[in-house]
């Protein structure tokens, strides 16, 4: 019995350590995707919100779930930069190398989105204005320091 | 006209009141975009007082200190001195500057608006802070090089317009060639890092070798698909049409810069880059 349990034993070990070599390799660009995936909602949220609520299209009455919608996925940037997922894509190693200040640009997305909720849930424009501002500034800001540039066409 | 009430008014600096020229000069400060490559990079660094770290593919600058101080800073300068620094890029004693000063675009300033600068940074603080030396290789590091370069790649001279236009578009091109200076980091650079004018504004290569945008209004490689009031909204908030936000370099542009300017030199830069050559990509070097 025993004898037979030990070459199993041995057998699962390598093969899981191969997996996991595997894995580390299309991990950093499953991640990726998967951050892009996130970025992508936060575009969709925020392009309609200045589309609606700079008058250049009419207010389908959706703009609150769109305020919503963006303060709700902002929670989850927190958690998609795992350590080792940065090589081959945009994300800057300052993301792994600076947790604090990176921290602290995920909070100020969070801060802001919500106020940006809030303001809308409110309806006063200029209130609106200045808090859709906040959150393009959180964007932007680490987007400044934590993302490498590139040619966006 | 379903534009109408756009309240993105709101997001603009209380209506430059011109007044003094302090003010004004305030203003051109950001207009010029002093403050990014004139403040250190750390939280507490005073802005203008120098010392950030410029990497170009020649070697690294350290921006000077140009807060009024006497010893450290500019506070010894006549008007005359500086207007030279600017349009001729020789400072007090003869001293040639290097291109990392972008004076290849501040050639174009008017004496106006320079003094206007000049009176805002004298108002200011003086900072003792002394100015760090540039790290060259040994062949440019001596002010013959930057004398040599100004020889061959140099051409002085104020913005004359063009009068053919009207004042808008006139507004756009001072901003952007000169005073703004995109062309500095859009505009590509021949092998001696001279601008490549008749590619003005078609992408070019960054010191760290990532490209920066053609912003031409080429319908694919550049900005020909963006309309007039996106490009507005970009230059204020830094979004792009698609929704997404500008990073790196031109975000601090846009901090700095182009989101302190009125929404009437907004407009006009916008105006100005739509009214360009449609250029399209240059073909990738072979090697
Ligand atoms: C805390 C940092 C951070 C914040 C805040 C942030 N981003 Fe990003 N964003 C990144 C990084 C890093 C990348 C590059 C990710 C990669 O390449 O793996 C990125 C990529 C993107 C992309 C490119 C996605 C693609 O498909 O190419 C878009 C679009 C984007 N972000 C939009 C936004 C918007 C809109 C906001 C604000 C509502 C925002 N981001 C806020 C860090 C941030
Ligand atoms: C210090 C260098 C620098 C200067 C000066 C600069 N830019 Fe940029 N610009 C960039 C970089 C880098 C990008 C790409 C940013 C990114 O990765 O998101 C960019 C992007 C842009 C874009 C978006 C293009 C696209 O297709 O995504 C526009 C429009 C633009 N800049 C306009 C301007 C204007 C107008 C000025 C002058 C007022 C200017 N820039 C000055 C570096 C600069
Ligand atoms: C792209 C970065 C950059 C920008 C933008 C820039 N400067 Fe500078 N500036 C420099 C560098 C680098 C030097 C030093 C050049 C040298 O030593 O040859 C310099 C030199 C100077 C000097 C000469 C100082 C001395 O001690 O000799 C003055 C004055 C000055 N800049 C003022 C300004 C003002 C005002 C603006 C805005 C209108 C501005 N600069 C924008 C990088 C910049």
């Amino acid at each position: 019995m025993r004898f037979k349990l030990f070459p199993c034993l041995i057998c699962l070990l390598l093969a899981s350590a191969l997996l996991t070599t595997a894995q580390a390799e299309t991990s950093a660009k499953n991640w990726s995707k998967y951050r892009h995936a996130v970025m992508d909602v936060l575009k969709g949220h925020i392009s309609a919100i200045s589309l609606v609520a700079f008058n250049q299209v009419e207010d389908t009455g959706h703009l609150k779930q769109h305020a919503a919608g963006l303060a709700e996925a902002a929670t989850e940037v927190g958690k998609i930069f795992p350590a080792g997922s940065g090589e081959g894509t945009h994300a800057l190693p300052a993301i792994w190398e600076q947790p604090e200040e990176f921290a602290a640009a995920v909070a100020e997305l969070e801060r802001t989105t919500q106020a940006l909720s809030e303001a809308i849930a409110g309806g006063d424009r200029r209130t609106i204005a200045s808090a859709f501002k906040a959150a393009g500034d959180a964007c932007k800001g680490c987007h400044e320091k934590f993302r490498e540039e590139h040619d966006h066409d | 006209m379903r534009r109408a009430c756009l309240p993105l008014l709101l997001f603009a600096l209380p209506a430059i009141a011109q007044v003094t020229p302090i003010q004004r000069g305030a203003y051109l400060v950001h207009a010029g975009g002093c403050i990014s490559c004139h403040t250190a990079e750390t939280d507490d660094a005073v802005p203008l007082a120098g010392g950030r770290a410029l990497e170009s593919p020649f070697g690294t600058f350290y921006a000077p200190n140009i807060t009024p101080d006497r010893e450290t800073g500019i506070g010894g300068w006549t008007d005359e001195e500086f207007l030279t620094a600017f349009w001729e890029g020789v400072g007090p004693g003869g001293k040639y500057y290097y291109p990392a000063f972008p004076y290849p675009s501040y050639t174009g300033i008017t004496r106006a608006d320079l003094l206007a600068i000049k009176a805002y940074l004298f108002s200011l603080e003086p900072v003792r802070q002394p100015n760090r030396e540039h790290e060259l290789p040994w062949y440019l590091d001596t002010r013959l090089a930057a004398a040599a370069w100004q020889l061959l790649k140099f051409d002085a001279g104020r913005f004359t317009g063009d009068p053919e236009l009207d004042e808008e578009w006139n507004r756009g091109a001072y901003l952007v060639r000169h005073l703004g200076h995109c062309g500095e980091c859009h505009t590509p650079r021949d092998a001696l890092g001279g601008l490549i004018r008749d590619r003005e504004l078609a992408g070019a290569v960054g010191p760290d070798g990532k490209r920066i945008p053609n912003i031409t209004p080429h319908p694919e490689d550049g900005i020909g698909s963006w309309d007039r009031q996106e490009i507005e909204l970009f230059l204020e908030l830094g979004m792009l049409p698609d929704g997404d936000f500008v990073g790196g370099a031109m975000a601090e542009v846009i901090d700095d810069n182009t989101s302190q300017l009125t929404p009437g030199d907004r407009r006009a830069i916008a105006r100005y880059l739509l009214s360009l050559p449609a250029l399209p990509d240059a073909e990738p070097p072979a090697d």
